[in-house]
């Protein structure tokens, strides 16, 4: 329903604490890996969903990464940032067709996207949806 | 002219605890959060309020209070701020106050001065968890006396049994139409229904094609409007029912503005898009109880005898002299709508001025069918403002066969009863067909809910039977020596037919 409380989680879940007023007094909000996106022209026909990395299967960000820094993990299928190795120049950022790596600004000045939290049990964007608008699925048959 | 409107409502927003995330911003229908771009963070117009609770609901950090207000401190014992609104908002529009939900005011809600029995010494209860307790209700005409044939070693039943409605337990949704709350909602009620082993009712909205699926848990509505009536419409159904009236708004027709008439609508009622529904009162034809006993059996032909008709009243100064009527007009089960029964639109003073409790009605109608000797040819369902299992105990107590639930069932679904339905305007996707906002409503979560609400009421309800020694609603049913009163005058304790607490 285009609420965005996904954002919140997920930024709140990279930001590795709980306290959601500590991490945004003290800065320490990074960057959201999801992002809300609509078409509100047609008033009958109103669109609007979540939108993350879909972990693409030729990655324009790994081919656009000045250092490399960006591959596809064979196993997962997850499309993984190297945080040692990004140096923040956002090519990336301009390369994604979907729009869905983000600069990391506030926090760790390097970009950021959806890596499917792999080793929570829920991903906090799923889990906290109001309106049970996201699920996740293993596609690996 | 200059508007003396003052807004209900004060929005509060503590700025150590609001992140300025804007999901206040985009949750509220009514246009009251917004991002200014200068000040760089959210900003509220109280003005707009309607008092939702939405955004204090989704508030991440808890930042948002919405409180009624003071906005006038002045005036009297008699002229209340509220009285003042509400004269200068017809000096300004010259117009009818619309409203929503039940009545606003007062009065007193009898269910709160009913106790109840309960088993101890002399007559033990019985534990819910090791016996069984059985809460099935059979709705529909009942004979007086059974006929069984004991010749040929085999019982065999010679007396013919009408078509019954089987419930799991005495609950039912009652009349929400497609139109007055959103298709989610409507799908919502009907899977609940289905899934938990009751009934919905379409109420005067018709039944929308995709809903017919749920046709055997459906009871239709045959209202003024004629809205959606037509052979399909009464073949999926598994009861019909007549509305004759209705409780928020007794001896007046139903209103459903043509803003709220889309393509959806109206293709289901089966009138031009946009314009107003007008459910006139009466039935323009039935006039008399003759006509309305020519109605029932045209419907009982129509549908071969095989489904029970219904006759829904509202609850007036003679309900009882009406409903003897109508039972002997013919009706397998009538309902009574109280006076708190609630309603997508209607004037403001019809809803909190006309009709009578439920409480009173009930025990009249009951007492006055038994007397007539008529009591087990239709069932009775009261309806109007039953918020708990216990006001279903006692109502069952005071002689209902089961219960409609209305606003309950709303706010089992999100429903924070701010009475702003009648805008066509509902952040919780329930009162509206603005897609944008139906969308909240998702129907997975909302039947889920009123599951779960109807499970707890059944566990509630089987807990304080076993308390009473009682192990069968059947054995409840009228029962009033189970009931007392406290704080109410020998009139009224004489009218619901118990006795006074210590007595």
């Amino acid at each position: 329903m285009g609420c965005g409380i996904c954002r919140i989680h997920c930024a709140l879940s990279a930001a590795g604490t709980d306290d959601l007023l500590k991490a945004y007094r003290l800065n320490k909000l990074p960057a959201s890996r999801i992002r809300i996106d609509e078409n509100l022209i047609d008033k009958k026909h109103p669109l609007m969903f979540a939108i993350q990395c879909i972990q693409c299967e030729q990655p324009e960000c790994v081919e656009s990464c000045l250092t490399g820094a960006i591959h596809k993990d064979l196993k997962t299928g997850v499309v993984i940032i190297n945080k040692d190795k990004c140096i923040g120049c956002w090519t990336c950022v301009l390369a994604c067709p979907y729009s869905c790596i983000f600069p990391d600004i506030s926090v760790s000045k390097r970009a950021v996207k959806c890596e499917l939290c792999l080793d929570k049990e829920s991903p906090p964007c799923v889990a906290g949806c109001p309106n049970n608008a996201l699920i996740v699925e293993d596609e690996r048959a | 002219m200059k508007s003396f409107q003052l807004s209900k409502y004060k929005v509060d927003r503590d700025r150590e605890k609001c992140i300025d995330c804007k999901v206040c911003v985009n949750q509220c229908g009514f246009g009251v959060h917004s991002f200014d771009e200068d000040f760089e963070h959210v900003v509220s117009n109280d003005e707009k309020c309607a008092g939702c609770s939405r955004c204090v609901s989704f508030c991440p950090t808890g930042a948002l209070e919405v409180r009624r207000r003071q906005v006038l401190d002045v005036g009297n014992a008699n002229w209340t701020p509220d009285v003042l609104l509400d004269i200068y908002k017809q000096s300004e529009t010259g117009g009818v106050l619309l409203s929503s939900m039940g009545c606003d005011l007062d009065y007193p809600i009898y269910w709160d001065k009913i106790l109840l029995n309960a088993s101890q010494v002399t007559n033990p209860s019985i534990d819910p968890l090791r016996e069984p307790m059985e809460l099935r209700t059979y709705l529909g005409n009942k004979p007086d006396s059974l006929d069984i044939d004991y010749s040929g070693g085999d019982k065999k039943l010679k007396t013919k049994l009408s078509v019954q409605l089987e419930l799991k337990l005495p609950v039912l949704f009652s009349a929400m139409s497609f139109g007055a709350i959103s298709f989610n909602a409507c799908y919502s009620l009907a899977r609940a229904a289905w899934e938990y082993g009751t009934f919905y009712n379409t109420g005067e909205g018709g039944l929308h094609k995709s809903l017919y699926k749920y046709g055997k848990r459906t009871i239709v509505q045959v209202a003024s409007g004629r809205f959606g009536v037509e052979k399909d419409y009464l073949d999926a159904a598994a009861a019909v029912e007549i509305k004759i009236g209705q409780g928020a708004k007794p001896g007046i027709g139903g209103h459903l503005p043509g803003e709220k008439v889309d393509e959806e609508i109206s293709q289901t009622r089966m009138i031009p898009v946009g314009s107003d529904a007008l459910s006139p009162a009466p039935h323009h034809d039935v006039y008399s109880i003759e006509d309305l006993r020519q109605l029932i059996y045209a419907i009982k032909e129509a549908t071969n005898y095989e489904k029970p008709v219904i006759v829904k009243i509202a609850a007036v100064h003679n309900v009882a002299a009406i409903a003897s009527g109508i039972v002997r007009a013919g009706a397998d089960v009538i309902a009574i709508d109280g006076f708190r029964g609630s309603t997508g639109a209607a004037p403001k003073r019809i809803r909190d001025n006309v009709g009578i409790p439920i409480e009173l009605a009930l025990a009249a109608v009951d007492e006055r069918l038994r007397q007539d000797g008529i009591r087990s040819r239709a069932s009775i369902i009261a309806a109007g403002g039953f918020r708990n299992s216990a006001d279903i105990i006692k109502a069952i107590a005071l002689g209902a066969d089961a219960i409609y639930i209305g606003t309950a069932a709303l706010v089992a679904m999100g429903c924070h009863v701010c009475g702003k339905c009648y805008t066509g305007i509902c952040n919780w996707g329930i009162a509206t067909q603005n897609p944008y906002l139906v969308r909240r409503l998702n129907p997975e979560i909302a039947s889920l809910r009123l599951v779960n609400l109807l499970k707890a009421w059944e566990h509630e309800m089987k807990e304080i039977l076993g308390g009473m020694g009682i192990n069968a609603i059947e054995s409840l049913r009228g029962n009033r020596h189970h009931l007392r009163g406290v704080g109410l005058s020998q009139v009224e304790l004489d009218i619901l037919g118990i006795r006074m607490a210590g007595q």
